[in-house]
């Protein structure tokens, strides 16, 4: 999906460099200023007042959102910020910049040992686009202050991008997934229970919307599970 | 002529039929299977489940899944079988308003019929479906022991699911109607029904005229092919922790694949001799490695598994034969009915015991459902061939002195009909009686279903057993029971009209229609938007393969700039609307969409 508005590889890695005037005219994938300043329209800071031409990239402009939401006055309610966040339609867009062969997924083994649950970790995760890092640490901060709405925001922006990033790879939940590895050589797949759980359900003829209310896991998890058997190439669609 | 429906409405599964060219025919559903699983479940998105996939996910979504409801409707909350099934239930079952049973799914009560409803709603657009054209009334079965109220319930959930159930009739009469008994035979026959939650045995007199009586049914509510599944599942869970030492009933999800192999295996142990269960990353152990499980499982170990379970449904034939005072060579047919009757150890069972050789269909658990619509076109056919006679279910009457029966009309008596008795008083000086209106087959009242009560008052002081009551029980041919007592010496008189009751109050039922109806529009909706989906989504698609083209072209112009946002930003809400499913946004989208394709075509034919 939105081919078109993805931003080559070799872009990315030039909006880094100072050269700017190349592309002026292509707006930011997901412009993480507007969105900063509307969701945190009710703050006073104005540094975040930036130059619209500058590009962005998502990572920084996350960490800023995250800075910014530190700030915050507490009372602020979350469950707004996520209804504007849901419907902004450019956020989806935000996978567009991430490069090719860069999987968040992958870096869910390595986070493994970090046990720092602190706001910086979070936000560190979340400039080196480990979304589902970030996730995992900002839901631990939710667990231990559920007033940290810095945690909260992070996580519910997280969710979504995970989400957006995991039906990117699997498509529309009106497709269905057939499984391409035959039932006598499963054992030698490396997934784990839930995903051969997964495995047992897809039947050739059930959509991926079907599977979802099927799961029994989060929406999220299922999401996650499904695209990562997607990229192994263990299912594919009809 | 309009087309009449029959619908077996079973505790596990249900299935539908219909006459076509003069010959009965089962409705595949969606996924071509012939019967559709009596299960609802509502998901933790409040989405509602109906069939195969609430089956799917009945026991990872265990408290939100309603499965059996049939052995809940009609009943009131105090009967022994509600308490058995609250103790054997999983999802959530709390009293209704008027000593009902209402179930709860995700914070929100249900009436039983409301649910039962929900599948024949299900079974009501298979039919549509296959026919093309909007279907209204229904013949639906039901056990030949549920007494009026269950059977009124029955009606209630069809008129909620927007079908009016012209007639009742008894499963085992559906049976035979299909097995082809009833055409000018007289005949006394078996029914031997074994399904997926219930055992039935029911004897039928098959007379002249349409007249088929049950003169003896009796079952177990609580046996079924799920028993068998449940051995099945033990058998792997054991082995499986001789093996591992994990028990697999820990896991939701390796439970459900369990239920789901055991059954399967079942099945196939009908037609083959020994069968395979692979599950493999069933489980993960402490190290985090994921297991298989892995087993054969042979027809004659699921025949030790299951034997003691397909001997109670022969004690049970035993016991039914004896208090009908029945011998077995006084059964001229034996009919086999029900999906687990497919298994050959079964078969061979009730052969050993009736001494005959059963009548088998191929399809055992569809033979219900194709009497149903038998009967179905017979109502609505003008030659009236075999239309059945509506007989009483069960015996009416009256609570005597001690706690004793009488009964006034007995089982399987066609209605209309009207019996009178006389009674008097039990107490020296007594001037009031008060008359207890009951039903069923037992002696002792208590046995039996208090359907109403009045009293009869002003009656002579005078020594017991010298005031005369004159008791009338008249049954008209809507079903509506009529009882009247009359005091003899001063012509005064008491009456009262017996209506069964689901539970449900005529408000309740009125507005669980329009909720169901409006279920179905949410449905046909959700068909709207995916066409309306795949339009929007096939217009996205081809804008988005343009874009790079027109960026080129029209990038250096503020107003091609400004064209390029705006088209991003109609593809964008389009994508909201869709992510919505909100079919009003789509369509006003779509415009959007067409214009944007239009002129995005236009700029780049121009260069
Ligand atoms: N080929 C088969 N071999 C053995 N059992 C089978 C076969 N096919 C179906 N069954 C079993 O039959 C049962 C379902 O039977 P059926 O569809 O007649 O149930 P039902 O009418 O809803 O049940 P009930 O009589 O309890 O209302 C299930 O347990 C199913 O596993
Ligand atoms: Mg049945």
């Amino acid at each position: 999906m939105s081919k078109n508005l993805e931003i080559p590889t070799e872009e990315v890695g030039a909006s880094n460099n100072e050269d700017d005037q190349e592309c002026p005219t292509v707006p930011p994938p997901f412009d993480f200023e507007a969105y900063a300043k509307e969701i945190a329209s009710k703050g006073e800071d104005e540094s975040l007042e930036g130059n619209p031409h500058t590009r962005i990239t998502p990572r920084s402009g996350i960490e800023r959102v995250q800075d910014k939401l530190a700030t915050m006055s507490e009372g602020y309610d979350a469950s707004e910020l996520i209804a504007q966040a849901d419907t902004d339609e450019r956020v989806r867009d935000t996978f567009a910049t991430i490069p090719d062969g860069y999987d968040a997924i992958d870096l869910n083994a390595a986070r493994a040992s970090a046990d720092a649950v602190t706001a910086h970790e979070m936000n560190d995760r979340v400039a080196a686009g480990d979304y589902a890092g970030a996730l995992d640490i900002a839901n631990k901060l939710v667990a231990m202050d559920g007033n940290d709405i810095s945690a909260r925001v992070c996580a519910e922006t997280c969710q979504m991008v995970l989400r957006q990033m995991y039906a990117a790879r699997i498509g529309p939940l009106s497709r269905v997934p057939v499984v391409m590895v035959p039932r006598d050589q499963f054992r030698w797949l490396s997934i784990d229970h839930r995903a051969g759980f997964m495995l047992s359900l897809i039947d050739g003829a059930s959509t991926l919307e079907m599977l979802l209310d099927l799961s029994a896991m989060p929406e999220l998890d299922t999401l996650k599970i499904l695209s990562d058997l997607a990229q192994q190439r263990i299912i594919s669609f009809k | 002529m309009e087309k009449v429906i029959g619908i077996d409405l079973g505790t596990t599964n249900s299935c539908v039929a219909i006459v076509e060219n003069g010959a009965p025919v089962v409705i595949p559903n969606r996924g071509g299977y012939k019967t559709t699983p009596s299960m609802v479940a509502v998901t933790e998105a409040g989405k509602r489940l109906v069939g195969h996939i609430a089956k799917r996910q009945a026991i990872t979504n265990a408290e939100n899944t309603v499965y059996a409801a049939k052995r809940l409707i009609g009943r009131k909350w105090t009967s022994p079988q509600v308490k058995n099934s609250i103790a054997m239930s999983s999802y959530r079952i709390v009293e209704g308003p008027h000593r009902d049973v209402r179930i709860v799914l995700r914070e929100k009560e249900f009436g039983v019929p409301e649910i039962s409803a929900m599948v024949l709603q299900e079974m009501k657009v298979i039919a549509e479906d296959y026919l093309g054209e909007a279907v209204h009334k229904a013949v639906v079965t039901v056990p030949a022991y549920f007494n009026d109220n269950q059977r009124q319930a029955t009606k209630d959930a069809g008129e909620i699911a927007g079908l009016d159930v012209i007639r009742i009739i008894n499963e085992p009469t559906a049976a035979a109607l299909s097995y082809g008994f009833g055409r000018n035979v007289e005949k006394t026959v078996a029914v031997y029904d074994f399904g997926g939650g219930t055992f039935d045995i029911s004897v039928l007199e098959i007379g002249a005229h349409g007249v088929f009586k049950v003169i003896a049914t009796a079952g177990d509510t609580f046996l079924g092919g799920e028993d068998i599944d449940a051995r099945v599942i033990d058998w792997l869970v054991e082995g499986f922790k001789e093996e591992h030492g994990i028990d697999l009933r820990q896991d939701r999800m390796a439970l459900q694949r369990l239920k789901d192999a055991a059954e399967k295996a079942k099945c196939e142990l009908s037609s083959v001799r020994e069968t395979e269960v692979n599950l493999p990353f069933i489980i993960s152990n402490g190290r985090n490695e994921a297991l298989h499980l892995q087993r054969t499982l042979t027809r004659q170990e699921l025949e030790e598994l299951s034997s003691d379970l397909i001997e109670r449904t022969i004690d049970i034939c035993k016991q039914t034969l004896e208090d009908a005072k029945l011998e077995k060579d006084e059964i001229e047919e034996v009919v086999l009915v029900g999906g687990m009757t497919r298994m050959p150890k079964i078969q061979a069972s009730v052969e050993q015991f009736f001494e005959k050789e059963p009548n088998k269909g191929v399809h055992p658990d569809e033979v219900v459902a194709l009497g149903a619509s038998i009967q179905g076109a017979a109502l609505t056919d003008d030659r009236h061939q075999m239309v059945l006679l509506d007989v009483t279910p069960h015996a009416l009457g009256i609570m005597t002195f001690g706690s004793y029966f009488e009964e006034l009309i007995p089982q399987n008596t066609t209605v209309p009909t009207h019996r009178t008795k006389i009674f008097t008083t039990s107490r020296d000086h007594q001037t009031a009686v008060k008359i207890l209106v009951m039903q069923g087959e037992s002696e002792r009242a208590e046995d039996n279903e208090l359907l109403g009560e009045f009293i009869l008052t002003g009656l002579r002081r005078a020594p017991k057993g010298t005031v005369e009551i004159e008791v009338t029980f008249e049954i008209n041919a809507d079903g509506i029971v009529s009882v009247r007592a009359k005091d003899f010496e001063t012509g005064l008189e008491q009456s009262i009209q017996v209506t069964a009751t689901s539970g449900l109050t005529r408000d309740e039922i009125k507005t669980m229609m329009d909720d169901a109806k409006g279920d179905l529009v949410d449905r046909r909706t959700s068909e709207e938007f995916e066409a309306k989906k795949q339009e929007a989504d096939k217009l996205i698609a081809e804008i988005e393969k343009l874009f790079p083209q027109v960026e080129q072209i029209v990038a250096s112009s503020d107003f091609g700039r400004e064209a390029i946002e705006k088209a991003k930003a109609i593809v964008g809400k389009a994508r909201t609307a869709i992510e919505r499913r909100d079919v009003a946004a789509i369509k006003e989208q779509i415009e959007g969409l067409t214009r944007t394709h239009r002129m995005f075509k236009g700029v780049v034919a121009k260069t």
